[in-house]
């Protein structure tokens, strides 16, 4: 009893301690842990899976770097994948910083999928139109931010390459290869094959669902793990196709793939850090419950 | 005076709300309507690009009225200040390089910075021409660096020009990076990482089972938790040898049951209250009621 009430007055340090060494430990004595993809990222693995070769989908990158750590594994798996499938990501943002985040988040997709090319060909896990390198304006664009959210959506409903008359490095999209189509008709946001959010907060998934009946797209989220009870509504009622929710889902996205990064690299320190949390939780439960007893017998 | 600070706000937010409402509900029935509504977000977007600016120099005005007044914290204005300065000019200078860098020569040495913008290279060129879809573009060949091959340096390389910058653009370029990957990306980063050691703590301290609901909560936070990592699956297995009840007791199931149905539903009904809560505020907006966004009270 007395153990437990001298644990119920741990210095808040020991806690700290013990959630920097649950985290640190499994990345030094590289712990790993086998990670089942869940049916939502599936879902949205297996559309991806289907979208015919060479179509196009737009990728909002609607995060900061406060959210890149859980958020940018995912899109990086994303991307990686649609490369592999020889779809071309027409990467936007509604947050300041989004442009940046896509552009760090293209160039290590791009590097994996240059890396695993000769692999993944030999395997027969490339789309028969993959090139050995990816050439920026005809496989991918990185259009940067702009102001909106919503009416920002609005406005691609309306004119898509409107508010785009350049990408994020000046260069005019009037001429890219990304936007010319077969028949010659001017890019619209019908050719888009699915809208993917990579959602930190407000200003995300919620600006395409919000006017989802003017664009009619399939709309698919990646969002940090305290969005997901919010976003899974989304789910249920059918309208997102998938979701990576949090480091997680961009650790089963990355098995689905195939491919050993930073969401998987990451699941046995979260795996852990999640444990001690939960054993504090019991620890201070058993505390208290100790105290309440010693406090009853006193009265008595 | 009072007309253009108070009555045209209320006149133009009466308008174009109506406006909005109108085309929404009428649908393709009213083009005229609709033409507007498809104009509409062009103007917000400019608009929205300005109050950035305001956003901008009302923040720089009050800091440095704090700083003139020698308020209690202004050596936090202060570093706000010049941290905002540095990476202002950095950036317009960064982004506005081809007014300050002379044309791309032949036979010049220039820096190919990457295009993650994360490193650069020095280079000479050796041809320059347009790509077909007339971007310019130049052949480099890769300046020799100790320990590489003499082979490898002779490598021409074919890059978007908009990649070659003089020698004060790459180190302006390099210095941003270094503030915006190495100051802002990581600080940003560690902040939200903090938010780990405070739930381990405020958790230990504050969450105890005072009652049946609390009881639930736990519990259902307990296997959320575990459902979300990998660990979970492990759990699963090892309930799994109970006998009669061992095998249902899949953490990940039980876990995307409660988020998909108890928490879901409880969500909707959130989002659905908030929503009423929007259109109530939007129409207050609309007829003039709330005023509070023209300043003053309300």
């Amino acid at each position: 009893m007395e153990f437990f009430i001298k644990l119920k007055n741990l210095d808040r340090r020991w806690v700290f301690l013990c959630v920097a060494a649950s985290v640190v430990l499994p990345m030094l004595l590289k712990f790993d842990f086998p990670v089942f993809p869940g049916k939502s990222v599936t879902n949205l693995f297996k559309f991806v899976e289907t979208l015919p070769e060479g179509t196009r989908c737009f990728l909002s990158f609607d995060y900061d770097p406060a959210s890149e750590p859980e958020l940018g594994p995912s899109a990086i798996a994303i991307l990686a994948h649609m490369f592999r499938r020889n779809i071309k990501p027409l990467c936007g943002a509604n947050w300041p910083l989004g442009g940046e985040m896509a552009e760090s988040a293209l160039d290590t997709a791009a590097k994996i999928y240059t890396s695993t090319y000769d692999e993944m060909k030999a395997a027969g896990k490339l789309a028969p139109g993959c090139k050995p390198k990816l050439v920026k304006g005809e496989d991918y664009v990185n259009l940067g931010y702009k102001p909106g959210a919503v009416i920002h959506v609005k406005a691609l409903v309306a004119d898509f390459m409107g508010p785009y008359p350049a990408d994020r490095d000046g260069n005019s999209t009037k001429e890219m290869a990304v936007f010319k189509s077969p028949d010659g008709h001017k890019f619209e946001i019908k050719d888009v094959g699915i809208i993917v959010s990579f959602t930190a907060g407000t200003g995300g998934i919620e600006a395409f669902i919000n006017v989802a009946g003017d664009h009619k797209r399939p709309m698919a989220a990646g969002c940090t793990s305290v969005n997901i009870p919010r976003f899974i509504t989304y789910l249920q009622t059918g309208q997102l196709v998938g979701m990576t929710g949090g480091l997680p889902g961009a650790a089963e996205y990355e098995t689905l793939i195939e491919y050993m990064g930073k969401g998987r690299e990451g699941m046995a320190p979260q795996s852990i850090a999640h444990l001690i949390i939960m054993l504090f939780i019991i620890v201070g439960n058993i505390a208290y419950i100790a105290e309440q007893r010693i406090a009853k017998k006193n009265k008595a | 005076m009072l007309f253009i600070k108070r009555t045209l706000p209320l006149i133009i937010t009466f308008i174009t709300g109506i406006i909005m409402i109108v085309a929404f509900f009428s649908g393709p029935a009213l083009p005229s309507v609709k033409a507007l509504e498809d104009t509409f977000p062009k103007w917000i977007q400019i608009i929205m690009s300005f109050t950035m600016l305001l956003g901008a120099f009302s923040l720089l005005r009050i800091n440095l009225n704090k700083i003139s007044r020698k308020v209690e914290g202004w050596g936090y204005s202060m570093t706000l200040i010049i941290g905002f300065l540095t990476m202002a000019v950095l950036g317009f200078l960064s982004g506005s390089w081809p007014m300050f860098e002379p044309q791309v020569n032949v036979g010049d040495k220039y820096w190919l910075v990457a295009e993650d913008s994360m490193s650069d290279r020095h280079v000479t060129v050796v041809a320059s021409s347009l790509d077909e879809e007339g971007n310019s573009v130049v052949d480099v060949v890769a300046d020799p660096v100790a320990g590489q091959e003499a082979a490898d340096a002779k490598v021409v390389e074919r890059a978007p020009a908009y990649r070659l910058k003089g020698t004060f653009m790459a180190w302006i370029n390099s210095v941003q990076q270094v503030l915006f990957v190495g100051v802002f990306k990581s600080a940003q980063a560690t902040m939200f990482s903090l938010l780990a050691f405070f739930v381990a703590s405020a958790s230990f301290r504050a969450f105890r089972v005072k009652s049946k609901e609390a009881g639930l909560l736990m519990g259902a936070a307990f296997i959320v938790m575990l459902g979300n990592v990998p660990i979970g699956n492990l759990v699963s297995r090892v309930l799994a040898y109970i006998p009669i009840i061992g095998p249902s007791l899949d953490i990940a199931l039980i876990k995307e049951w409660i988020l998909t149905y108890p928490s879901s539903a409880a969500q909707s009904a959130i989002l659905v209250g908030a929503m009423l809560g929007y259109i109530s505020a939007s129409m207050k907006i609309i007829f003039g009621v709330e005023r509070s966004h023209l300043g003053g009270e309300g």
